[in-house]
């Protein structure tokens, strides 16, 4: 039974549906986390025929006259009766308090899982599981129950789901419910042909058991938009069947944003709201995937309407709060112009939160311009649109930007044009490198836009991957141990399959190990046929290749030579570090008892020796920064530092020592690799005042006042205690480019904070042409 | 007692909230008249049960004694006491509280402790309590006091203090905060270094090292992750007006007559400026700084005499 919390959680959301006017013979949709479908069609064999009558009326949209039929019911003596009426037309208070008097002295499993569809369809997935577990205590084989646990754990852990679906149809091949499920499921894996399958069997056994059609029909649609096919054939004979059934349309949508074209399925939802405009859910996601679209107004608009029909979405409330959040954060354009300055090649909408706004915004910029202009070359593709870049400092509302929900473990995700991602500020210091995630993601938007999203996700991430390692502001090749214990133990896939590790993860960790095998591999293409060959490769999926199809076409090789030939690359490239693995990690062990004897000879040998197997090791354990603690502790500075070097040009980006190489670099006098580390250093952690600064004041000495004006813009968005610095540097950049007016303007800013700065006074003097 | 430079002009809260000039110019007025203040001051570390802690406290403060010294021509203007007896202590301060001076500044460093009957000031032997310090500060004759406790639970006499003229300064914001306190190792770096002197006039307020001083602390737990466990309280007001040490160049100058005469001179310019800040809101954008430009280089081509005068270098005033 419910524990009392438990339905006092309930029975608050019940309270709040009446207060937003949630209106009768409302389903609300089960959709969380983007899952494909929405069952609202009662299936159960067992249901009470005096429903399955007013359920007949429902499904062919005759919604008055199932409303009354309904109605007559919640007068009737049997609570369990009057409580699956009430369910029927949307007044979940009553049901709930009608349910909690038929459960009072019953076991009937029945009506435990009726009551856990209540809640499931008040978003509260684990305390429908709870219940649907109830009920199977009771009755362990009860079908119902085993099918709403499946379907509540499908929102969550679809391979769970999945396989349970599977043990069931093992038993009842004909079952309606499990057979849609599975189907719906299998789609989301694109496994078209076991999901075809599974709906032929599902249109049978709904015919036979005298079962509407809809949803099968809204499958099938699914199924088609996954093919590339048109759909009106099931779309025509559902609306046959039920001319307000917006979900023929609503649950293919899904299958658009999981292949990511978003503007098809806005296209969808607007179709399923017009003609069915009380379906919440399809408002709701037509909201959010507005929003991916940047069309912020009719996605609030949606969202409103989304809201107001079901109050207890969390997915609804928290993206109308982003939206609102959207509305405070600072929008900027920039036009992006080829290397001639002539010509624009790109657009970009810049959305910053406004206090992290004056400090990144100059870095972003200067990294969407040299993205774009990279990419265009290199994919040749011109952006068609502008790109709209996200930058997030709270972690969760990055979460809701990417899928309604807080608490997402993504640094950084890209819809379409649109990319959201953390800002630095997001996550602790050093946590990731944020540079590189934005590189990242804008290489996804050239590779996605190329080809309208009719990419593999294996080559998509490779690619990404790739222009990370090969183009982008941290070019370390690190591979997780993970990765290198995947090659080890011949867990990579073949690049036919290769999709298989992102989307159906065999093992713990696998996701990671595929990101690192797609990049390997597009590193193996551009370095055998060049990196035009990638290029070919995405032309061909831009026309609806396979992965073998498009691989053969760029490279000439099919599949199997080309695992072959991938594998003989792997091994020659990083054959020593995985035949070694074992003994690097003897080594560390060593190492880690050498700290613990306070040993420092043996510390220092064995640094040497894990630096020596594995250089591209520069992360979390790395031994560069041992062997230059050991170095510097002997009084080796110059050692110690070329250490540290040798550290950061492969890919090393620890803040901390990055901020303490750059103040031992400068007192040895070695500037030029202190600016180097300075810059570095930026794109990890970009809120280093000393460091801007520093730069600043350097690249003003050197003549660079773009990148000086950079550093002092970046230094003033800091808001320092002291701005008079960074108003001073600003006034010599105008000043050094000749522009007196402003060098007056920032100088006099400067002045009036700290009147007696003699570097400015001396500049304003000089302004006054008065430096006596 | 030698003189005390005590104005600050760039950035006093009260100054700019002056609306109506012939208001403004009389407060700078009376200002004005605090340039050449005399100082008296007391510096005591207290004991610190451990010789790391002894010898932080005692070097700094030396160094609080050494940056309110350069305020005075006078050597015996600011005594530093290293762990005296209460009697002792209590002597110096009544002293100091009978010099006929405009400012008398008392500096407490070390640990302190707090409980249901008093605060306590840890010295050898007895230790002072809040009613040995409000007893001893009942008397003093200057004009302007300030009373700065950098020690742990030194919030607990923060409301015992406080009183008119009398600006009060805790490392902690109540007798709970019991931990050992950061705030003197900042606030000595304040008095010596030239980090805290936003304004770069070589004239350290009261407000300049509060402002570095807190912020120093605050960076400090955020940089270490660590949970703040002190909590910095100032109360009282004109801490812009009260001088603290004078930097750099301007330091070893004090005995300078020419040095003097300019500073009097670039003081009627700080006081303008203040007045025109004030005006700020009232005035139409590119009137002010036309105004805001014709007085910075005035006060440009003054400081550039001074300096000659001095032997300002870059590296007198970090600038």
């Amino acid at each position: 039974m419910l524990e009392a919390e438990e339905a006092s959680i309930l029975e608050k959301m019940v309270r709040a549906v009446g207060r937003h006017g949630a209106r009768a013979l409302v389903v609300i949709a089960l959709l969380a986390g983007g899952q494909a479908s929405a069952l609202t069609i009662e299936y159960a064999a067992d249901r009470d025929p005096r429903l399955k009558t007013c359920d007949t009326d429902l499904y062919r949209g005759f919604i008055p006259d199932a409303e009354r039929c309904y109605r007559a019911l919640t007068d009737s003596q049997e609570p369990f009766l009057r409580a699956s009426a009430y369910a029927a037309l949307g007044e979940v208070t009553e049901a709930n308090r009608a349910f909690r008097e038929a459960s009072v002295g019953s076991r009937d499993p029945a009506v435990t899982t009726a009551w856990a569809h209540l809640y499931l369809r008040t978003h509260q997935v684990s305390d429908a599981e709870a219940l649907f577990r109830e009920a199977l205590l009771v009755e362990p084989e009860y079908i119902p129950a085993r099918l709403g646990l499946a379907e509540a754990t499908a929102q969550s852990f679809t391979g769970r789901a999945r396989q349970s679906l599977q043990e069931l149809l093992a038993e009842f091949p004909a079952d309606p419910k499990a057979l849609i499920l599975l189907a719906g499921i299998e789609l989301e894996l694109q496994n078209l042909d076991t999901a075809k399958e599974l709906l032929d069997r599902a249109m049978e056994a709904t015919e036979q058991a005298g079962l509407p059609p809809l949803e099968v029909y809204a499958l099938q649609a699914g199924a088609l938009l996954l093919d590339d096919q048109p759909i009106d054939i099931p779309v025509r004979a559902a609306l046959a069947f039920n001319p307000s059934y917006g979900d023929v349309f609503a649950i293919p949508a899904h299958f658009y944003i999981i292949t990511y074209r978003y503007r098809e399925a806005i296209d969808l939802y607007q179709q399923a709201v017009r003609i069915d405009p009380t379906l919440a859910s399809a408002h709701r996601d037509l909201g959010i995937n507005l929003l991916r679209v940047n069309e912020l107004f009719n996605a609030r608009h949606h969202l409103e309407i989304a809201y107001s029909l079901d109050g207890f979405d969390t997915m609804t409330v928290n993206t109308l709060k982003l939206v609102d959040k959207l509305d405070g954060m600072r929008v900027s354009m920039i036009d992006v112009y080829d290397e001639s300055g002539e010509d624009v090649i790109g657009r970009s909408l810049v959305r910053v939160d406004r206090d992290d706004a004056d400090a990144l915004e100059p870095y972003v910029y200067e990294l969407i311009e040299d993205a774009i202009r990279t990419f265009s070359e290199r994919y040749d593709f011109r952006l068609q649109k502008p790109m709209i870049v996200e930058l997030y400092h709270d972690h969760d509302d990055f979460g809701v930007r990417t899928v309604s929900t807080p608490g997402i473990g993504l640094l950084g995700v890209t819809f379409g044009y649109l990319t959201a991602m953390d800002s630095p500020k997001a996550r602790s210091a050093g946590d990731f490198h944020w540079g590189s995630t934005l590189w990242h993601e804008i290489a996804h938007v050239f590779t996605l836009e190329a080809t309208n999203h009719r990419l593999p996700r294996w080559f998509s991430e490779g690619l990404s991957v790739y222009e990370e390692w090969t183009t982008g502001p941290l070019r370390d090749r690190e591979l997780p141990i993970a990765t290198l214990n995947a090659i080890a133990q011949d867990q990579l896939l073949g690049i036919s399959v290769l999709d298989e590790g992102f989307v159906r993860p065999s093992y713990q960790g696998q996701v990671q190990v595929s990101y690192m095998q797609a990049g390997l591999v597009c590193d193996f293409i551009a370095s055998r046929w060049g990196h035009d060959a990638l290029t070919r490769m995405l032309k061909a999926f831009s026309r609806r290749a396979s992965t073998s199809t498009a691989l053969e076409y760029a490279t000439g090789i099919d599949a199997d030579a080309f695992d072959t030939a991938f594998a003989d690359w792997l091994d020659t490239r990083w054959g020593d570090v995985v035949a070694g693995l074992d003994d690097y990690r003897q080594l560390t062990e060593q190492v880690a008892r050498a700290i613990e004897f306070d040993d420092p000879n043996s510390q220092e040998a064995l640094a040497r020796e894990l630096v020596r197997r594995y250089p591209e090791r520069t992360g979390d354990g790395n031994a560069y920064e041992l062997l230059a603690d050991i170095q510097a502790e002997r009084g080796e500075e110059l050692e110690s530092l070329d250490t540290l070097l040798e550290w950061q040009s492969r890919g090393g980006h620890a803040p901390a020592r990055l901020a303490s190489m750059i103040e031992r670099l400068r007192a040895q006098g070695l500037d030029a690799d202190a600016m180097r580390v300075a810059e570095a250093l930026n794109w990890v952690y970009p809120y280093d005042r000393d460091v801007h600064r520093y730069l600043g004041d350097h690249y003003l000495a050197e003549g660079d006042s773009r990148k000086a004006r950079r550093e002092f813009q970046a230094l003033l968005g800091l808001q320092p205690e002291d701005p008079a610095d960074a108003r001073l540097g600003l006034a010599q950049v105008a000043n050094s480019e000749g522009d007196q007016d402003a060098a007056r303007r920032e100088v006099l800013q400067a002045l009036e904070y700290s009147p007696f700065l003699r570097s400015a006074q001396r500049l304003l003097l000089e302004l006054n042409e008065d430096t006596e | 007692m030698g003189d005390a430079l005590a104005v600050e002009t760039a950035l006093m809260p009260a100054q700019r909230s002056c609306l109506v000039l012939s208001v403004c110019v009389a407060l700078l007025s009376a200002l004005a008249g605090v340039a050449r203040a005399d100082v008296r001051a007391i510096v005591v570390s207290g004991v610190g049960g451990d010789p790391e802690y002894t010898e932080a406290f005692t070097q700094q403060a030396d160094q609080i004694g050494e940056g309110l010294s350069s305020l005075s021509q006078d050597a015996s203007a600011v005594d530093v006491l290293h762990a005296p007896d209460r009697d002792t202590m209590l002597a110096a301060v009544a002293e100091a509280a009978d010099a006929d001076v405009d400012l008398m500044v008392l500096v407490l460093i070390g640990h302190g402790s707090n409980d249901s009957r008093s605060f306590r000031f840890n010295l050898p032997g007895p230790d002072p309590t809040t009613d040995d310090l409000v007893g001893v500060l009942a008397n003093v004759k200057a004009r302007q006091q300030a009373v700065i406790v950098a020690s742990s639970a030194s919030g607990a006499l923060l409301d015992t203090l406080a009183q008119p003229g009398r600006i009060v300064v805790t490392a902690t914001r109540s007798g709970a905060e019991t931990n050992l306190v950061r705030f003197p190792r900042f606030f000595a770096e304040a008095m010596t270094g030239t980090d805290a002197d936003l304004d770069r006039n070589e004239i350290l307020t009261l407000a300049e090292a509060w402002r570095y001083t807190t912020s120093a602390v605050s960076e400090y737990y955020e940089s270490e992750s660590l949970l703040a466990s002190e909590h910095p309280e100032l109360r009282g007001d004109g801490s812009e007006r009260v001088a603290l040490a004078r930097l750099g160049s301007l330091a070893a100058s004090t005995d300078n007559p020419v040095v003097l005469e300019l500073l009097d001179q670039r003081l009627e310019l700080e006081t303008a400026f203040a007045v025109l800040r004030s005006r700020k809101s009232s005035l139409e954008r590119g009137d002010y700084y036309d105004q805001l430009e014709t007085l910075l280089l005035q006060i440009a081509r003054l400081q550039l005499e001074i300096d000659e005068e001095t032997g300002w270098s870059e590296t007198d005033a970090g600038s």
